[in-house]
């Protein structure tokens, strides 16, 4: 065998080595196609939805496939996508997953199939404009008069408060919930009236004395 | 009446009519002892010498070094201190908690010893309610040092919520520095009367143009000596729940909070306890200094020393008490992260200075009081100096040892203060010193007309007992029979 006939085979040979499992591993993961369906807006603090279809080649649903929702979020000197839910698909290769709202802007969510033996990866984008602004983790804050941080209606109507069905303890837990602030309002509320009657008095002393040079 | 002179300046002419001429005394006074009474508590309003001056130099100088500090702490944040995510609260916090301990000793004794008529303290109780004011000016400022970013304050007002312990605190601490104003207020009318109508005419402007204003046009009639003891009364009773609410509220930002060393119950009461105990401890310090500057041995005799001696002497072992309870219940339970809390502060980093807080602050300070030979002046003295020392420490370890436990599977922090909280600290007992220094120029120290009217003179001690202690001095009848 000549030098050249021999380079030759070694070359094939060589190609044949990465050529064959590149086409089993293609010939293996059929190519998927995921859709994403989001409402165009949202208010800050709600829940959005998110609807996904995976599809094979064919346009046939992929069930039992689970899908990553994920945003781009950065804090301090990290970032990257961070997953905000996950769910699976069904037997119409519909996946639904909902997540809380937290970020105010446009928000720019991601669904991500990562694939398996027999699928190929794939993912899809889609925009969500949050609108709205406050502090998302405080339900009631500050002085709200009447009734500070509650209705005292809502003592009077605890069928409204789900945890006045639970049991007597629970009751009286919503009970005090709905009359926090009031106890501290009267005791704070009492001793500034005995204030006010001691700065009453003081005035009376310099009227007495007026009194008495009169 | 006699002439009295020795003010520097400003004459006091005792001949000089005043409103409270006249009124009953108690028994013993007499005219030239009562004068010399005016002039002693007079005397620093209308002199003030070259060494005072010195002094508020020496005190501005440090507070503008504490200034700097935190000037340096607002430019670059809280890194700048040893805080850290992990112990997030340090010698500011622990502080905060001292200062507004010692505010209690102040209102508090002062309301309790007037409520139950106590004669011997009324020639303190100025002193006290100095301190208590001033304490909590002093002690209400650490909060916004330890935010870091002070405009955040406004969070609390916008955001605030009711159930938070943090809220409560600013509530009772507001409530209870402008009830302890009023009721500093209220008993410096007649010395405010007095200070108008004694002091002379060479005298500024200005300082009689304020005690003109602040006496109310006090001229001592029947009518306005009833509405004054109104006042004072319904102030007294309502000052002891406002005092005790203040320090309960102040151990619930510990209690209420997720951590191993500050789950317990003991903390209100505990906390109540410790104020007391450290607040007498200052009244005694501030005592002796004022005594020794202002001349006032006359009318702070061993007696006040030894009776409020015999108070921090109980609250020694009332101290012990509550500390036994809570490291007997923890103990006994042993929960997670009890054993590493233990473990740290009594054969840890904690343990030299928890070794300080029990020696020095328990032991000692009892023993000094249980023995007659050193239940001196000077005994005393050192007692409160070293409870002082001990009950900031004694806070130190609560909030830097309770925040030293992790809440976590990570490896423990440690805490070291900074250059920056140490000068900020520094700065904070200058400014106490401060503000102390510029009232006892502005206001008498003694209160005169109290002393007048419902103490007189030690009738039952002679002046020489001071140098010369004798337990039977507070025995009359004994020292009588012998």
């Amino acid at each position: 065998m000549s030098t050249r006939t021999f380079a030759g085979a070694v070359l094939l040979a060589l190609l044949l080595l990465v050529a064959l499992p590149l086409a089993a591993l293609a010939a293996g993961s059929e190519r998927t196609t995921l859709t994403i369906a989001v409402p165009p807006g949202a208010s800050l603090g709600q829940v959005a939805v998110v609807r996904v279809t995976l599809s094979d080649a064919t346009g046939q649903p992929i069930p039992k496939a689970t899908i990553l929702i994920t945003a781009p979020l950065s804090f301090l000197e990290a970032s990257g996508d961070v997953v905000l839910a996950d769910a699976t698909t069904d037997a119409k290769g519909v996946a639904i997953a909902d997540f809380d709202v937290r970020t105010e802007g446009t928000l720019a969510i991601k669904a991500v199939f990562a694939g398996d033996e027999r699928y190929a990866a794939s993912s899809a984008s889609a925009t969500v404009n949050v609108a709205g602004d406050g502090q998302l983790y405080v339900q009631a804050a500050g002085v709200q008069l009447p009734g500070f941080d509650r209705s005292p209606g809502a003592i009077l109507a605890p069928a409204n408060n789900a945890q006045a069905n639970v049991g007597v303890l629970s009751g009286l837990a919503a009970l005090w919930h709905a009359l926090s602030g009031w106890p501290i309002a009267v005791a704070l509320m009492t001793i500034w009236s005995f204030y006010a009657t001691v700065v009453g008095l003081l005035f009376r002393i310099g009227a007495a004395a007026n009194e008495a040079e009169a | 009446m006699e002439a009295v002179t020795g003010a520097g300046g400003h004459a006091i002419p005792a001949t000089r009519p005043h409103a409270a001429d006249g009124v009953h005394a108690a028994p013993g006074v007499t005219p030239a002892w009562r004068a010399r009474l005016e002039e002693r508590g007079l005397a620093p309003l209308a002199r003030t010498g070259r060494r005072y001056w010195l002094w508020i130099g020496f005190l501005l100088a440090v507070i503008a070094w504490a200034l700097h500090a935190y000037q340096a702490q607002l430019e670059n944040g809280l890194i700048v201190t040893g805080l850290r995510d992990r112990i997030s609260w340090g010698v500011y916090i622990a502080s905060f908690v001292f200062f507004i301990g010692i505010s209690h000793a102040g209102t508090l004794l002062s309301a309790i010893l007037r409520v139950t008529r106590a004669r011997w303290q009324m020639s303190v109780t100025r002193m006290a309610e100095f301190i208590t004011v001033v304490a909590l000016m002093v002690g209400a400022l650490f909060p916004f040092i330890d935010m870091g970013r002070v405009d955040r304050i406004l969070n609390l007002v916008q955001y605030g919520r009711w159930q938070s312990p943090l809220l409560w605190d600013i509530f009772a601490i507001t409530t209870y520095l402008v009830g302890s104003t009023l009721y500093l207020y209220l008993p410096l009318i007649p010395d405010f009367a007095l200070a108008r109508d004694r002091l002379g005419p060479t005298a500024p402007a200005w300082r009689r143009a304020t005690y003109r204003l602040a006496a109310l046009g006090w001229r001592g009639t029947p009518a306005q000596r009833r509405l004054l003891d109104r006042a004072m009364t319904v102030m007294m009773c309502v000052i002891i729940p406002v005092a005790v609410s203040v320090h309960t509220v102040v151990s619930w930002i510990f209690s209420m909070t997720l951590r191993v060393a500050f789950n317990t119950t003991v903390f209100g009461p505990y906390f109540v306890a410790g104020a007391i105990f450290s607040g007498v401890a200052a009244i005694i310090l501030l005592m002796a200094v004022l005594r020794k500057l202002l001349h006032l041995e006359e009318y702070i005799t061993r007696k006040q020393f030894l009776f409020l001696g015999y108070l921090l002497g109980a609250f020694t072992l009332i101290m012990t008490y509550f500390n036994l309870t809570e490291y007997v219940t923890h103990g006994y339970k042993m929960e997670a992260g009890v054993p590493f809390h233990f473990t740290q502060l009594m054969v840890g980093p904690f343990e030299p200075l928890f070794l300080f807080y029990w020696i020095c602050g328990i032991a000692i300070p009892g023993l000094i009081m249980l023995f007659p030979r050193t239940r001196t002046i000077a005994g005393i003295v050192t007692a409160a100096g070293l409870v002082a020392v001990a009950m900031w420490v004694e806070r130190f370890l609560i909030v830097v040892a309770g925040f030293r436990v992790p809440l976590m599977a990570y490896e423990p922090s440690d805490y070291t203060p900074t250059w920056v909280e140490w000068s900020i600290l520094a700065g904070a007992f200058a400014l106490f010193a401060l503000l102390i220094s510029v009232f006892a120029k502005l206001f008498p120290v003694i209160s005169i007309w109290e002393v007048v009217e419902h103490r007189g003179p030690e009738l039952d001690e002679p002046a020489s007992a001071v140098a010369a202690p004798d337990r039977r001095a507070l025995r009359p009848e004994r020292a009588g029979r012998a």
